[in-house]
């Protein structure tokens, strides 16, 4: 029994330890097999490896988590009423077209000719229920204004906004925008729906080995062309050096969002190859200023801004695989302005030193808050060797994804540094992080500046009116030093060099349709 | 005992877990969601009663079998497990068939063998494989076997074959440590008065090896097997993220990760009750092949 004690001790121990563990960094795989490219022009049926398993199949119930690298399988089965290109543009999909009202509070749209993977048609009612349970959990933010969704016939539904909403649009190509078969949810329940979902895409669900894969299989009924690959394993691979060995041994033929440690190591002739854009998510350093911290204090704040080198955080922490970012808005997002001319802080010690001889630091531990095992903590540990060039004693607080949210509302740190994703590629996504919330209090100076202004480009639909807004919003944050843009992530997918038609998107939003071999 | 061992583990990892979770609704629902939203979360979670009250009413529903369903997938912790422990099982008992054909007969042969080449290299080899880590002797394995001459795949596709890989990295140490511990029994017995007599009376070498030593040096080795086995177990928490092993080891690491209490609490009780019965198996096997035991309980 003292073994079966020291064992169960042991394991107590490891689980402990597990709690802390983060991603492990990628090793060069080598090895080479181009020669099995000729075999896999022949193939019609492909494994995508990603990095976790897709938690909930049923969209619309905050009972299950849902992941940016979920839309891999829920994209192909689902489909939205319009879509967002990989360039931002919406495009039509269940809707084949659709009419504004001049008030922008009612959006009419036109429904095509499609079917469920049961048979069901597809009808207004569906397209109204699929709205109305989005707006019930916790997807009301991506479709803000929404009031209600009413049948004019079967094939045209209009939807009807309390509020005005630029990117209503954007909403609806999210997950938010998932139209589900209101027949079968009221046959089988919100379980039974995620145990065997439908959609009208052009993959439809097989099976599912949990913690495993998930199989998908190309729909006849299927409204757009025919697809080319008929048969989808989607693989969980956690491990990233076995993602790339998998990949290179065609084990996998795509894996979704690969670390850029596996893109730096690809090597020629190997048979893969990967494709890249900016994706949806920029990270920045975002401080509290709460009163009594060393953040409070302005010139602090820029003497940090200024002390920073994003290039070097660029190379030193994603291995140059990102973009530097002076303002907090992508440019891929609705709300970034190519005209309006950003205020800007570029990297200067001497004027770094200045602000920080006026702000009378004086050796105190400047702490920063963190996701530990990510890029940010990497990006903070080449920060922390620039601060020091200034003087600034500079603590990382790593803390698991868990309770990053916790931490960072305690106040128990003067900054954090996360990366921001936006499922609606806009601008609102930077202006609430510095807005007023109702989780935390915000003590910048100008607060009340930046809550009108967020307020007023919300439901501002004259979009050159919106960017001013968003500019201005974004001046004050760099001017008082609230924040330090630092880079706009990279979204990446590695491949078979045989695999056509695969191009990287910024929200992972893949149609496996648009690929071949 | 064993009841008292597993309520022991059991809130010891539940009070880590809980300590270190300040908020799952917000935790679960993300900065997205109201205040009430998160607060009434919250409460349904139980997280408005104290660390103590939430324990015994986990424990309450446990012993009824109902060990609850994940906070971020929603499945019943139960049946998920059950379903992932075929996979882990035959990882594991394939894992203790490698390192017990291999690892026995290699300890004989140093022990026989001693202070000869074959017994230092045995011994360093067996030295090697227990000081390597297990995620890293994994890729190699991949790399050499899989990418370099391809006759295994680098990830489990649920085939016996596609476990082989697994279950040779997740032996390793097991088998070192059974080589010693063969090793170390054998030159124990081979010291006794016993052998000698056996010897004396002009048995060959091969019948005092076969039917003296072995069968009375193996005896402890018994309890190594037993205890491997439940290590292994333990061990393939790594081994199954690293070949993508759907088992019960990858499930509890996702849990820990994603700070999945009910899935954590429930893979916590399931394998430390596993470790229990396993061990008390491995004490009355041992009491069922060595008489000695038997007759001294007697007494």
């Amino acid at each position: 029994m003292k073994k079966t004690f020291i064992a169960l001790i042991s394991m107590v121990i490891s689980v402990s330890m597990l709690a802390g563990c983060g991603e492990s960094p990628a090793k060069n795989t080598g090895g080479a097999n181009a020669e099995q490219i000729s075999e896999e022009n022949k193939k019609d049926s492909i494994t995508i490896a990603t990095a976790t398993e897709t938690a909930g199949l049923y969209v619309h119930d905050d009972a299950y988590t849902i992941t940016s690298t979920d839309y891999i399988v829920l994209g192909n089965i689902y489909d939205t009423l319009v879509y967002m290109d990989k360039e931002g543009n919406i495009q039509p999909q269940l809707a084949t077209n659709w009419e504004i009202s001049e008030d922008n509070l009612t959006y009419t749209f036109e429904l095509r000719q499609a079917t469920f993977h049961n048979g069901d048609a597809l009808s207004a009612e569906d397209v109204v229920f699929s709205l109305d349970q989005a707006a019930a959990c916790g997807q009301k933010e991506m479709i803000e204004g929404y009031e209600s969704a009413e049948v004019v016939d079967d094939t045209t539904v209009a939807i009807h906004l309390s509020q005005t909403n630029p990117v209503f649009l954007n909403g609806l190509s999210s997950r938010a925008g998932y139209i589900v078969d209101k027949s079968y949810y009221e046959e089988v329940g919100a379980e039974g729906y995620n145990d065997a979902p439908i959609g009208t895409g052009a993959y439809k669900f097989i099976s599912r080995t949990s913690g495993d894969l998930i199989k998908l299989e190309a729909y006849d009924g299927y409204w757009g062309d025919a697809v080319a690959i008929k048969d989808v394993t989607v693989k969980v691979i956690s491990d990233v050096n076995t993602q790339s060995i998998a990949l290179e041994s065609g084990e996998a033929d795509v894996v979704i969002n690969p670390s850029t440690s596996t893109i730096g190591m690809m090597q020629e002739g190997a048979g893969t190859t990967y494709d890249s854009c900016e994706s949806a998510s920029r990270s920045s350093i975002i401080f509290n200023a709460a009163p009594g911290s060393l953040s409070e204090n302005k010139d602090f704040r820029l003497a940090i801004a200024y002390a920073i080198d994003r290039e070097a955080v660029i190379i030193g922490a994603l291995e140059g695989y990102a973009a530097p970012a002076q303002i907090d808005i992508a440019p891929s997002y609705t709300g970034y302005s190519d005209s309006y001319e950003y205020i800007n802080i570029n990297t200067d010690l001497e004027k770094a030193k200045e602000h920080l001889d006026k702000s009378g630091y004086n050796g105190e531990e400047f702490t920063v808050l963190c996701i530990s095992g990510t890029t940010a903590e990497r990006a903070l540990a080449v920060i922390q060797n620039q601060l020091q060039q200034i003087g600034v004693k500079m603590t990382i607080t790593a803390v698991d994804t868990a309770n990053f949210f916790s931490v960072m509302l305690s106040d128990g740190t003067d900054a954090y540094l996360r990366a921001n994703s936006s499922s609606a590629c806009d601008a609102s996504s930077f202006a609430n992080n510095y807005a007023s919330t109702e989780y935390k209090p915000i003590w910048y100076d100008r607060l009340s500046e930046i809550d009108e202004l967020t307020a007023q480009a919300a439901v501002e639909m004259d979009s050159t009116v919106r960017e001013k807004m968003y500019g201005q919003i974004s001046d004050i944050i760099v001017e008082e030093g609230y924040g330090i843009p630092l880079y706009y992530d990279m979204s990446f997918i590695a491949y078979r060099e045989g695999l056509q038609g695969v191009k990287a998107h910024p929200q992972y939003s893949y149609k496996i349709s648009e690929w071949a071999w | 005992m064993l009841i008292f061992v597993v309520v022991g583990v059991t809130f010891l990892i539940f009070t880590i877990l809980c300590a270190s979770t300040s908020n799952p609704g917000l935790m679960i629902l993300g900065m997205d969601a109201s205040k009430e939203e998160v607060d009434a979360k919250n409460v349904e979670l139980g997280w408005d009663k104290p660390i103590i009250v939430r324990y015994v009413n986990y424990m309450t529903d446990a012993v009824q079998g109902d060990f609850g369903t994940s906070w971020r997938q929603g499945y019943e912790v139960k049946g998920e497990f059950l379903s992932r422990l075929p996979t882990t099982l035959q990882l594991g008992i394939l894992s203790l068939f490698l390192s017990t054909i291999i690892g026995v007969p290699l300890g004989v042969i140093a022990a026989v063998r001693q202070y000869h080449i074959v017994d230092y290299i045995t011994l360093a080899g067996a030295m090697i494989l227990s000081s390597v880590p297990a995620f890293w002797l994994g890729l190699i394995l991949q790399m050499c076997f899989c990418l370099n001459i391809s006759i295994f795949p680098a990830i489990s596709d649920g085939s016996f074959y596609s476990l082989i890989l697994p279950a040779i990295c997740l032996c390793a140490a097991t088998m070192a440590a059974q080589v010693r511990m063969t090793r170390s029994s054998m030159l124990d017995v081979i010291k006794q008065e016993y052998i000698r007599t056996a010897r004396a009376k002009g048995a060959t070498e091969k019948r005092v090896v076969i039917r003296h030593v072995v069968r009375n040096g193996l005896l402890p080795v018994i309890t190594g097997i037993g205890m491997g086995f439940a290590t292994l177990i333990g061990g393939s928490v790594v081994i199954e993220t690293v070949f993508s092993v759907p088992g019960t080891g990858m499930l509890l690491i996702n849990a820990v990760k994603t700070r999945d209490i009910p899935v954590v609490m429930g893979s916590i009780i399931f394998i430390s009750l596993f470790v229990g019965v396993v061990n008390l198996l491995v004490d009355i096997i041992y009491a069922f092949v060595d008489p000695r035991v038997k007759f001294g309980t007697k007494k």
